[in-house]
């Protein structure tokens, strides 16, 4: 963050200019410096410097909060976002919680989209929360709902709470901090009648990115150390979402083989061949990751028709096991869960 | 007890003076007795907060780095810290072993929930409020009844005082404790920067502060990395500018300082890796750092008196596992279990057969070896 004039009252053209000749240009050399050494180095009041370095504390600093105000607020607000899946449920602690994010690795074709847009679906037509779904590949197809709507509830009941789900496909990672930006700016741009007026389902409660390898790999296959900022500054991004407004996020990931790589041995101690994707600083920031993988039963059939819904043969409930591989709330578990699939 | 106590703590605080070798070409500060007498007002001591993890106390002015991969304990124990540090010593008669300072948390990987640290603190006061009953009763087995009750009368009153009430003591406990908490959640690096580089004029302002959590400083690196700087070197410089003068206000106002720092690098050597699929455990021992460098530059490296490294202690979860499944161990057995249908699965965690944590401490006299298990009252030392 550079210096400039006009910050605050007592750091003019001329003060500028004597702490370029100090060295001082933006705003962290400043704060390194003493100030006193600065005064008799650059020849500036002590007073103007004190001055300049409180407003660059209370504009950039972290704002400091008090616990116990904390825990009313978190009392107050805090919000559990059930997941619609009793097992899954219990395996979350009662489910998605707002505030972290989540993370869903898994390989191909084991119902990681089927379970996001089953969750996602079932925060905007049951809880009644809007949900933002981030679809880079595509994936969200009527195919894909049909099947959960017709489920759940009747369709013009449904036809409410269907705008709140919103679905965006942005082409590549600078599309994604585009949209999470405007997300994350105070003023969302209002998209029908019923928000300009600033209810309690208005927040968007649940951001879904499905998945992050497709917008990340490209950048990653650059050099390392670009992509690798480009992951930190998607980690930062969806972080400050999160914790700021009090936002589930999910993220899907894919998972790459294990077998060379030799730190992973003693960390996933239940999958030994997999780890998540997208590189080691990103293995550090969800709050919680979840593995998911298929489970062939020899007695049943993997894809068996639901019961409960005799006519319509394109419903399938699909068995995965998940695994807990790292959370900062939940004991390493597993459980055993169906999702719906067509 | 109390006057011993004091005297370690001066002995500490000089010694730690001692190492701190003040900047190169720094004009000599001047600072008006009224600063100084405010500044050298001793801090709650930390002398205590784990005595298993550190047997002679965090001295005030030392920098414990905790470093290790995704998912090894490393959040789980800073929050196991902050509610030692937070918690008082005696409450209601009842010796609970905290440090009654309190503490500034930097969070930077948005892992924190103040609902966990409450959770986490109620949970350590309850325990010990069990085991005082216990010990009361006479069922305590070893003979440390002492230690635990302070004052007979009024344990007796507040146990007999219902478990509504007691509940309601905890709430209102906590809720005291956590006043002198104190938050900063720091969501891009510069605000990381700036907050680090403004923390001598919060230091002075909370005088019961003496132990400072940042999880973690490596939050941003990669940021840092590619777009403060085109080169390992210049990062470095910069890192080091800022953990110089960082370190300096931490000397100066004589707290603890405990910061995570993700292990994101590995060796790339094959035989390494040779090895450590043959034997993973022996690779541990003796490796120094296999998996890991300091790449937060020289002048945090040279800060950190206590280095602790995280990792899982597989031997004994596979030996729980086995024991049950009656699997001798190897590699196909390990896969096999995976496949193995839910109900097998599910049973593994059931019981109290919880991950097994495994640090490694190193500081300038010895290094040990500890185990832990994660629980809901913080974490529990396998002795």
């Amino acid at each position: 963050m550079r210096l400039q004039v006009g910050l605050c009252p007592a750091l003019t053209e001329d003060v500028m200019s004597k702490l370029k000749t100090a060295g001082v240009n933006n705003v962290i050399s400043f704060m390194q410096k003493d100030i006193e050494t600065l005064a008799m180095e650059a020849s500036i009041s002590y007073k103007d410097l004190q001055s300049i370095r409180n407003i660059i504390v209370a504009n950039y600093a972290a704002f400091p909060l008090e616990g116990d105000l904390m825990l009313s607020e978190a009392v107050r607000s805090t919000v559990i976002i059930s997941t619609g899946i009793s097992s899954l449920d219990k395996l979350l602690g009662g489910g998605l919680m707002a505030g972290e994010i989540m993370e869903l690795c898994g390989g191909w074709g084991v119902g990681k989209t089927s379970l996001c847009v089953q969750l996602a679906l079932h925060c905007a037509t049951k809880l009644g929360h809007r949900v933002l779904y981030i679809d880079p590949t595509g994936g969200v197809s009527t195919n894909r709902l049909e099947p959960h709507l017709d489920n759940s509830i009747e369709l013009q009941e449904s036809a409410l709470p269907l705008s709140y789900f919103k679905v965006v496909t942005p082409d590549d990672v600078w599309g994604l901090f585009e949209v999470l930006n405007t997300m994350s700016a105070p003023s969302i741009p209002s998209t029908g009648p019923s928000s300009s007026s600033s209810k309690k389902g208005d927040e968007i409660k649940l951001v879904v990115v499905d998945s992050l390898p497709v917008l990340l790999t490209p950048v990653q296959a650059g050099s390392q150390r670009h992509g690798n900022g480009i992951v930190n500054q998607v980690a930062c991004t969806l972080k400050q979402i999160a914790s700021e407004r009090q936002v589930a996020v999910v993220v899907v990931n894919n998972v790459v083989s294990a077998t060379y790589d030799s730190a992973v041995n003693s960390e996933h101690h239940l999958s030994l061949k997999w780890k998540a994707a997208l590189g080691r600083f990103w293995e550090h920031v969800p709050n919680t990751r979840l593995f998911m993988e298929r489970v062939w039963n020899p007695d049943k059939t993997a894809k068996r028709p639901l019961s409960s819904l005799s006519d319509n043969t394109a419903l399938m409930s699909l068995d995965v096991n998940i695994t807990i591989w790292k959370s900062s709330r939940l004991k390493p578990a597993s459980s055993l869960v169906s999702i719906i699939s067509n | 007890m109390e006057s011993s106590n004091h005297q370690i703590i001066t002995v500490s605080s000089s010694n730690a003076g001692a190492q701190w070798s003040a900047p190169k070409k720094k004009i000599i500060e001047s600072e008006s007795g009224l600063s100084l007498l405010a500044r050298l007002e001793t801090r709650p001591s930390l002398l205590g907060i784990d005595s298993y993890f550190l047997p002679k106390g965090p001295q005030l002015g030392d920098v414990i780095e905790l470093s290790g991969k995704p998912g090894c304990g490393k959040s789980a124990f800073c929050l196991h810290l902050m509610a030692s540090a937070l918690l008082p010593k005696h409450w209601k008669g009842v010796h609970i072993g905290g440090c009654e300072s309190g503490v500034i948390f930097v969070d930077t990987d948005c892992h924190f929930s103040i609902l966990q640290l409450e959770n986490v603190m109620q949970k350590k006061a309850s325990n010990i409020l069990r085991k005082s009953k216990s010990a009361l009763k006479g069922k305590c087995v070893s003979g440390n009844e002492q230690e635990l009750i302070s004052n007979h009368e009024s344990v007796k009153s507040f146990l007999q005082s219902g478990s509504q009430c007691i509940k309601g003591e905890l709430t209102k406990l906590t809720k005291q404790c956590l006043k002198k908490f104190c938050y900063l959640r720091c969501t891009d690096s510069t605000q990381f920067a700036v907050t680090l580089l403004s923390i001598n004029e919060l230091l002075p302002a909370k005088k019961d502060v003496s132990l400072v959590i940042i999880d973690s400083i490596s939050a941003f690196y990669w940021y840092d990395f590619s777009y403060r700087s085109d080169s390992w070197f210049k990062l470095k410089q910069y890192y080091n500018n800022i953990y110089e003068v960082f370190i300096s206000y931490i000397r100066k106002y004589k707290v603890t300082l405990v910061a995570t720092r993700q292990s994101l690098f590995r060796k790339k050597s094959k035989e390494d890796n040779y090895n450590k699929q043959m034997n993973p455990i022996e690779e541990e021992e003796t490796g120094e750092s296999v998996n890991d460098f300091e790449y937060m530059g020289k002048e945090w490296a040279k800060a950190v008196t206590h280095r602790v490294k995280f990792s899982f202690n597989e031997s004994q979860v596979l030996g729980i596992e086995l024991k049950k499944t009656d699997k001798p161990e190897t590699k196909d057995n390990r896969k096999s279990l995976i496949k193995n249908t839910h109900s097998e699965l599910s049973s593994k965690y059931t019981l109290d057969d919880r991950c097994v944590y495994c640090v490694d401490i190193a500081d300038n006299e010895r290094r040990t070896k500890l185990n832990f298990t994660i629980h809901e009252e913080g974490i529990r030392w396998q002795i």
